[in-house]
Order: C-alpha cells, then structure tokens, then sequence
C-alpha cells in the first residue's frame, strides 16, 4: 500500500514538472508564427517605367529543389547542452542546420523588338522579314510560388537569397537545356503568318 | 528522490534534443513547355516596404519587429493568341487590327531584390525563420498584386501597343493602321 502511495506521489511530481517545464517552454521558448499575424498596409512606389516590345511564343514552366545541408564537424563531448547535437548525431544523420526550398517557376522565349530592329523588305511577290535571335525574355520566380519546404537551424537572408539566385540559375540551365530556340522561331512564324495578311510569299529569318 | 532527479533529468534531455527531424527533399515535378504569342508593351518596377510588427500577448517578453523591401517587374500588353478571325481587316492600303484587352503578361519578383532592412527581436522572442519571412514576402507579393491595379500599367500598355503596331504595319507598306482595343477589365 505504501509502496502505491509512493508510486501515486512520484507520479504526480512528475506530472507537475512535466507541466510546469512545458509551460515555461509554451509561453517563453515557443516559435512566434501565426499564420494571422499581417503586415502592415504600406504604400507601393513605381520606381521605373519602361516602354517595350517583347513578343514572348514559348513558355518553359519548371519546378527545381535547392537543398543545402550543413553537417557537425567536430567530436561532441556530453553534456546537456549539447544534447540536441548527440541527438543528430544519433538520430538526424549528423546534420546540424538544412534548408530545402521548392522553386516554381517560368521562362519564356521570345524576341525583343524595344529598338524596332527588324528589318523588312519587299518585292513584287515576297515580303522578307528578319528578326533578332530569339532569347530569355522573362524569368518569372515569385514568393507565391516559393516553398520553404524545411528549415532546420537559423538561415540568414543571404543563405537563402543565395539558394533562389541558384534555382533561377538552374531553371533557366533547363530550360536552355531543351534547346527551345527552334520552337520559338517556328511559332513565331506562326505569329506573324496570322498578323500579315498579303498575298504576298512570307519569308521569315532570324539573326544568328 | 534520487529517482526524481534522474527523470527530470531525462526530461530535460529530451526537451533539449526534440526538434525538427530532416526530411528528404521531394523529387521536382515534370516540365512543361507551352506555345503562347504575348506582347508585353509596358514595363513597371514597383517596390513596396514591408512593416510588419509583431502582436505581443501578456506572457510574452519583448518586441519582434521586422522591415524588409522589395521589388517587383511586371509587364503588361496583349495576348496575340486570342486575335480571333476577323479581328485584321484589309482594305486597299488600310488595315484595321481589333486587339484583345490588354492584361498583365508577366509578374516576377526577383530575389536578389528581397533584402531586411531592419530585423529587431528583443527579449525571450524566437528570431524571424525563413520561413516566416517568405510567408510575409507572399502578402506583400498579393498586395503589389492588388495596388498595381492604380497605377496606369495597363493604359500605358495599350498606348504603346498601338505605336508598335503602327510602326510595324506602317513598315509593312500600308499607309493607314486603325488599332482598336477591346475593353480590359479594371478588376484584372
């Protein structure tokens, strides 16, 4: 009977602690995110305004992973505080901070005519057109379609920043990967076919 | 009572040691390419600051505050995959050329554009995570989104589509280009 009575009592002292040390965590140590938390109503400023000419015909859509991982490089001596380190070691492969972000993003084709540099000419049954070289008209990243997918450890804005610029890098390495410069003359042809009525012979070309 | 001492002592270990477990990084999705014919004719830069300071409650010790920028290019000019039959006419030396409504052709935020200007954490509060910043970037992204609609992007954009438009059928050799424009919706 005493025995239980013990039992009963350490039991709840335990509790009690557990409490109180899970208290302490929830109102002092617990990370501050809220997803109702809003930003403050700030003005937007137009910084520049351009007038253009871009005739975009491909869009190569892509999604890429950045993952940068970095690792415990010396021994661990035991101790409390270095309790979450033994428990990576053990149990989390060693990995001390990892930043994995999802990428979504677009690159389109096109031609840039800004400077109106096309040249065109005629004869009495032809029209010849010559275009610049088709190019990277846009790489479309955006917030919206940016996941931090797992965030272990404190990043700066440099870390990360320097993860996005890599993901653009390698959205537009793919995408100039499927060699999609033939696929936006042949629609741009198209393009211009359905824009110039003449019964002239159209023929188009484009720098190299 | 020694007993008591060791399993709080497991306790704190293992409040120490949770945390987040690493995930494996998911396999990306497949590609998709895509034949569109837009013309961007207007370009904007817009920046905007986010303030962001962060509601206290009475357990909690000290301040968040974070103030960071950022900027956004966006395009806008018409969709020339929607010039439908009938929307070019020619008469003799004239041409008439009805336009789809002008829209917003493209809206990128670059990163290398997205900077904190000022990250102020005092007290028992948790730093700002990437995590948090890029859910703020994204109200930021829905709010340039939503103010750009007061700016004249979209009647610059139908300006300067008619000049490119003239100019080209003018080189073309027609001597009169009529550009009609479809109304674009103010909502857009």
């Amino acid at each position: 009977m005493k025995d239980i009575q013990r039992l009963a009592k350490n039991l709840i002292g335990l509790a009690l602690i557990g409490g109180l040390v899970f208290l302490v965590y929830w109102m002092f140590f617990k990370k501050d995110s809220d997803d109702y938390v809003q930003i403050e109503e700030t003005p937007i400023h137009v910084e520049a305004i351009r007038a253009i000419a871009e005739i975009s015909t491909v869009n190569y859509k892509d999604e890429v992973v950045m993952d940068s991982v970095v690792r415990y490089t010396e021994p661990s001596s035991f101790g409390w505080e270095q309790s979450r380190e033994v428990y990576d070691k053990l149990m989390n492969g060693g990995i001390k901070r990892r930043l994995t972000l999802i990428v979504k993003g677009e690159v389109r084709f096109g031609v840039d005519l800004t400077l109106m540099d096309l040249k065109i000419r005629q004869t009495a049954d032809s029209i010849f057109i010559k275009l610049p070289q088709p190019k990277i008209i846009d790489v479309v990243l955006t917030p919206h379609r940016t996941e931090i997918f797992q965030e272990i450890g404190a990043w700066s804005d440099r870390e990360r920043r320097g993860l996005e610029v890599r993901a653009k890098e390698k959205l537009i390495r793919n995408a100039k990967a499927m060699d999609l410069n033939d696929k936006t003359e042949k629609n741009m042809r198209i393009l211009l076919r359905q824009m110039i009525r003449s019964s002239k012979k159209l023929i188009i070309t484009f720098e190299k | 009572m020694m007993r008591i001492i060791s399993l709080f002592g497991l306790l704190v270990f293992v409040l120490f040691a949770c945390g987040e477990e690493s995930k494996t990084p998911p396999k990306p999705n497949v590609y998709e390419v895509k034949n569109i014919g837009l013309l961007s004719t207007s370009e904007y830069t817009i920046g905007k600051i986010i303030k962001l300071n962060y509601p206290s409650e009475w357990y909690t010790i000290g301040d968040r505050k974070l103030l960071m920028s950022c900027k956004a290019k966006i395009k806008a000019g018409v969709d020339l995959k929607k010039l439908k039959e009938g929307d070019i006419t020619v008469s003799g030396s004239t041409i008439t050329i009805v336009l789809p409504p002008v829209e917003i052709t493209s809206f990128s935020m670059d990163p290398k554009e997205m900077r904190t200007e000022m990250d102020g954490v005092t007290g028992f509060r948790s730093s700002f995570s990437q995590e948090e910043k890029n859910k703020y970037l994204r109200q930021a992204e829905y709010s340039i989104r939503k103010d750009m609609k007061s700016t004249n992007i979209l009647k610059d954009a139908e300006q300067n589509a008619e000049i490119f438009l003239k100019d080209f059928y003018e080189e073309m050799g027609y001597e009169k280009v009529i550009v009609e424009h479809s109304k674009y919706k103010t909502n857009k």
